[in-house]
């Protein structure tokens, strides 16, 4: 047996003897993750800093501090997550107890991502820790720095018979994935998503995918120029794009382009200055692969560069970039971008918008910049994504109430919150009857006659005057 | 194009004119499908008499009764399932709008069974269509006659391109995979299930997989065995014991193993009468395939009641097994089938450990008087379902989710479960492009100060219930207080 095969088994033993399943000794652990993540908070954002160039205030506000929250969120919550929640029932079923229990899966497996590397591991994990499992998690190697320090902080912390992480490439997650788990939980790209469901149906393991897209953002009628250009300038250089819910794409009128480029030249040199590459708060590129190939769909693109375009190498930099003139069959719209390059894309109306981006695949996230809530509606009705938010971007994901999650091409299945809980714990439907009323239960054994069906027929009727005994 | 491309090109065609999505069309749909169930009963019930050898009655009690009770259900329901769902709200979005939108899939495969060809055809169809999609509906070839019924007579109740009936085996089931969908729902077995799931890998489709497996059913000794025993004789062989969460198998005590076979020999007779096979009320085995392999099942153990069978008519007894072991070819798959193994454990410790050795089964059943033992049993195991005393009932229950774990299935539904199954929770934040001055702190250059109040805002989770319940509590405790001055004062 392989070291990962016996780092599963001796979890698995672990999750048997039953001790991560009271409610104290989840509580617990959640609480070392807290101490973790505010013991080592300098390390954590050091470690940040050389992945990505990632600035303190990204750091803490995206990663260490979200995962914290939802650390008190699920402590908080932990008790009310668990109590047995009791159902409505049928006349023939009044006298029963009827409830749902939540139990834990088992060992899950989740696979982190190199873009937010310590919050698409760790908040996952909370959910899963919460919900009573033992979980592997398997950090992104191409974020390095942060995956060492992972590796090293959580045997400090945390059972190592409960909780393990693995390090490694794509050939090592290929063989990790071979073992069998009760949930895997995978962020990261469509075609990988592909071969851990290929993996996952050879044991019918359940899986959660959070995947990407091209998020639209749509600007249209009466807009706050200003405010709009503002939050979509803060929402798209945020971690310099590489956030798969960034806006992908603007789509907007003409008069409409014109009037946000100023404001968008306006707000990048209030945020970063006349020369970007000097400015703390511009995080880069993850590694010298991601740069090249960015360089080289703007490249192919035959759209013209009116803001930034300049890069360097060395230095894994790209300008924060916008080009306009970009036609729906160009290098930039053919595949998430995953950088700070942002195409605007001009439509004469709202449903050629619309049409627009429901021709593409569903995207994780959708943005639409109106001041008229006719136009926010329209968009939502007839589109379909992950998440919606209007005036601003990615903030619908910091509250642990919504679910984060994707559909179609951009996931399957949902965390956050109570969200996380619920995806890594198995809904137990649970019926106690009594022993009394036999007679009852005569009118279901056979010879089946139309009289007995016919008392049948009116006791498993959910009408209401039945709900009122 | 093959006929399944063009079957599924067409459904997302209708889907896209939007027309699902106004919740008065689902409706309209929904009460074409229970006057379906309700105008063709006899359609009905005839095809299930010659796939299953079904009484009408049996057809009506175990088929269309609950099927007519989900419409129903959905029907009322349909405005407050589908409404926007409000959620927490942190300091920074008490002005905004914070909701879950549900919001249709689009297109979805059901791939039905055998055992209740309309049920658990039809009842994941419910949720679909309550959900606003479309529904290409594959019906078992196994249960060739309803199969038929449902392809000749559905589509004059429903939408044809939008809910159309794709009949056919293997292959057509297999060409139908490489289509893509927005969900896949299966009802069938494990080994099918895998291949499922791994031809829905191509286009990241997400399942649901309602499986099966062993459901074993455990009878403390100090029970009432003679009620226990006829309920669990009753879910057994309704169906001739084809039913997904019939009782497998049997653990107990080696002190009451008589009395067990006794008190089921008794019910037998007493619900088949002495001659099963010509009492109306009892059924068939689906095929001579399934006949075959459940004989073969027999091999090896001892039959202590019935036994006897007619390859022409697919026709076995209701059987018991005792003394039957962990090795017997009778637990080595899902019997799926009228024998009824007994396993002696020494205590309810073996009986746990037996159930845990095995793979995660649709349902345990406990039979017992002790809530003690229950819960033990309710803790120490993992299944679908749990029932206590009593058999196969839990699925009436329309707010229960019906679903299994680990191999015996995932996703669940019945009543909202159904509904919510076959829909995308969409998070929906609304905000408006004012206060502009607020997010400045968010905004670069990014300064020490500036953190520490974005820390603050952005991200502090503050529960607005427990401070309105807070402010009410102060309230309430101020008049109180107020109110009990006053009266002192008075006397």
């Amino acid at each position: 047996m392989d070291d990962q095969s016996q780092v599963v088994e001796r979890l698995r033993e672990t999750f048997r003897s039953g001790v991560t399943i009271p409610e104290q000794f989840r509580r617990t652990q959640l609480t070392k993750l807290i101490a973790m993540l505010e013991e080592n908070e300098e390390q954590i954002v050091n470690a940040l800093h050389k992945d990505l160039a990632k600035p303190k205030f990204e750091a803490v506000l995206s990663e260490v501090d979200m995962v914290i929250n939802e650390l008190y969120y699920a402590n908080a919550n932990l008790n009310s997550w668990m109590k047995q929640e009791y159902v409505t029932r049928n006349l023939a079923t009044k006298l029963d107890d009827c409830f749902v229990r939540r139990e834990p899966l088992g060992v899950v497996l989740i696979i982190g991502a190199w873009n937010y590397p310590l919050q698409l591991l760790i908040l996952p994990m909370v959910g899963a820790i919460a919900a009573g499992n033992c979980v592997i998690i398997k950090p992104s190697e191409i974020s390095a720095a942060t995956e060492h320090l992972i590796a090293e902080l959580i045997p400090k912390y945390l059972s190592q018979d409960c909780y393990a992480v693995v390090q490694g490439g794509a050939e090592e997650t290929k063989a990790l994935l071979k073992n069998r788990f009760d949930h895997i939980f995978y962020t990261g790209s469509q075609a990988v998503a592909r071969s851990v469901l290929v993996a996952a149906s050879v044991h019918l393991t359940p899986v959660t995918l959070e995947l990407g897209g091209k998020t639209p953002c749509l600007i249209y009628g009466g807009v706050n120029m200003e405010a709009a250009a503002r939050r979509l300038v803060w929402a798209k250089y945020f971690n310099s794009g590489q956030s798969c819910v960034a806006p992908d794409y603007v789509l907007c009128t003409p008069a409409t382009r014109d009037a946000l480029l100023p404001k968008i030249r306006e707000t990048l040199k209030d945020f970063y200055g006349t020369e970007p590459q000097t400015s703390p708060d511009l995080s880069r590129i993850v590694s010298p692969r991601h740069w090249t190939h960015l360089m080289e769909l703007l490249g192919r693109s035959k759209g013209k560069v009116v803001v930034g375009g300049e890069s360097n190498q060395e230095d894994r930099y790209i300008a924060p970039t916008v080009l306009v003139d970009v036609a729906e069959d160009d290098a930039l719209m053919q595949e998430e971008i995953f950088g700070p390059i942002l195409p605007i894309i001009c439509v004469d109306s709202l449903e050629e918008g619309i049409a627009f981006i429901n021709r593409k695949e569903k995207p994780l996230a959708l943005y639409v910049f109106s001041d008229e809530s006719s136009v926010v509606d329209v968009v939502m009705k007839n589109t379909s994504s992950g998440g919606f938010c209007s005036n601003d971007g990615i903030l619908h994901m910091t509250l642990p109430s919504l679910p984060f999650g994707g559909v179609g091409s951009s996931g399957w299945g949902n965390y956050h919150g109570r969200w996380g809980f619920e995806t890594f714990s198995h809904r137990r439907a649970c019926m106690l009857r009594g022993w009394g009323l036999e007679r009852l239960n005569g009118l279901r054994y056979p010879p089946y006659t139309e009289r007995k069906l016919g008392w049948l027929r009116w006791s498993a009727s959910p009408k209401s005057l039945c709900s009122i005994l | 194009m093959s006929r399944e491309q063009l079957v599924v090109q067409r459904a997302g065609k209708s889907y896209q004119t939007g027309n699902t999505r106004r919740l008065e069309y689902r409706i309209h749909q929904l009460k074409g499908l229970l006057r379906f169930i309700t105008e063709r009963r006899k359609d009905i019930a005839d095809a299930v008499k010659r796939d299953l050898g079904k009484s009408e009655n049996a057809t009506e009690l175990f088929e269309t009764l609950g099927l007519e009770g989900e419409i129903k259900l959905a029907i009322e329901k349909l405005a407050e399932w589908a409404a926007p769902r409000p959620v927490e709200k942190n300091l920074l979005t008490l002005q905004d709008e914070v909701y879950v939108q549900p919001e249709p899939l689009g297109v979805v495969l059901i791939i039905g069974a055998w055992n209740y060809p309309w049920a658990v055809t039809l009842q994941p169809l419910v949720g679909a269509i309550a959900a606003g999609n479309a529904a290409v509906i594959k019906p078992s070839e196994v249960s060739s006659h309803s199969a038929k019924v449902m392809e000749e007579l559905l589509p004059q109740y429903l939408d044809k391109d939008l809910y159309p009936v794709v009949t056919g085996g293997v292959s057509e089931t297999q060409e139908l995979l490489k289509q893509r969908f927005d969900h896949i729902f299966y009802t069938g077995n494990s080994t099918v299930g895998k291949l499922v799931m791994e031809a829905a890998a191509r286009h990241l489709t997400p399942v649901t997989l309602e499986l099966g497996g062993k459901s074993p059913c455990y009878i403390d000794k100090n029970c009432d065995i003679t009620i226990a025993c006829r309920r669990i004789t009753w879910g057994k062989f309704v169906n001739c014991g084809q039913t997904c969460i019939a009782p497998d198998y049997i653990l107990c005590e080696p002190s009451i193993q008589d009395r067990v076979v006794e008190e089921i020999k008794k019910s037998i007779k007493e619900f088949y009468t002495d001659n099963p096979k010509t009492f109306e009320d009892y059924g068939r085995i689906i095929n001579q395939r399934h006949f075959k392999r459940v004989m073969a099942l027999m091999e090896g153990s001892t039959v202590a009641v019935g036994g006897d069978s007619d390859e022409s008519q697919c026709y076995i007894a209701p059987t018991v097994l005792k003394d039957v072991t962990e090795t017997s070819k009778v637990m080595k798959e899902e019997i799926f089938g009228p024998l009824l193994p007994i396993i002696t454990v020494s205590n309810v410790d073996e009986a746990i450990q037996f159930i845990n050795e095995r793979e995660k089964p649709l349902v345990v059943y406990v039979f017992t008087h002790d809530n003690k033992l229950i819960k033990r049993v309710i803790a120490e195991t993992s299944s679908g379902a749990l029932l206590a005393n009593d058999c196969l009932v839990h699925f009436t229950v329309s707010a229960l989710p019906f679903g299994g774990v680990g191999n015996s299935g995932t996703g669940c539904y019945h009543g909202q479960h159904s509904f919510d199954q076959l829909s995308h929770l969409r998070s929906c934040l609304i905000k408006q492009l004012k206060m502009e001055g607020v997010n400045s702190m968010r905004y670069p250059p990014h300064t020490a100060k500036k953190l520490r109040w974005a820390r603050f805002f952005l991200l502090k989770q503050v529960n607005v219930c427990r401070l309105r319940r807070m402010a009410l509590l102060a309230i309430f405790t101020g008049l109180a207080a107020f109110l009990v001055q006053s009266f002192l004062r008075r006397g």
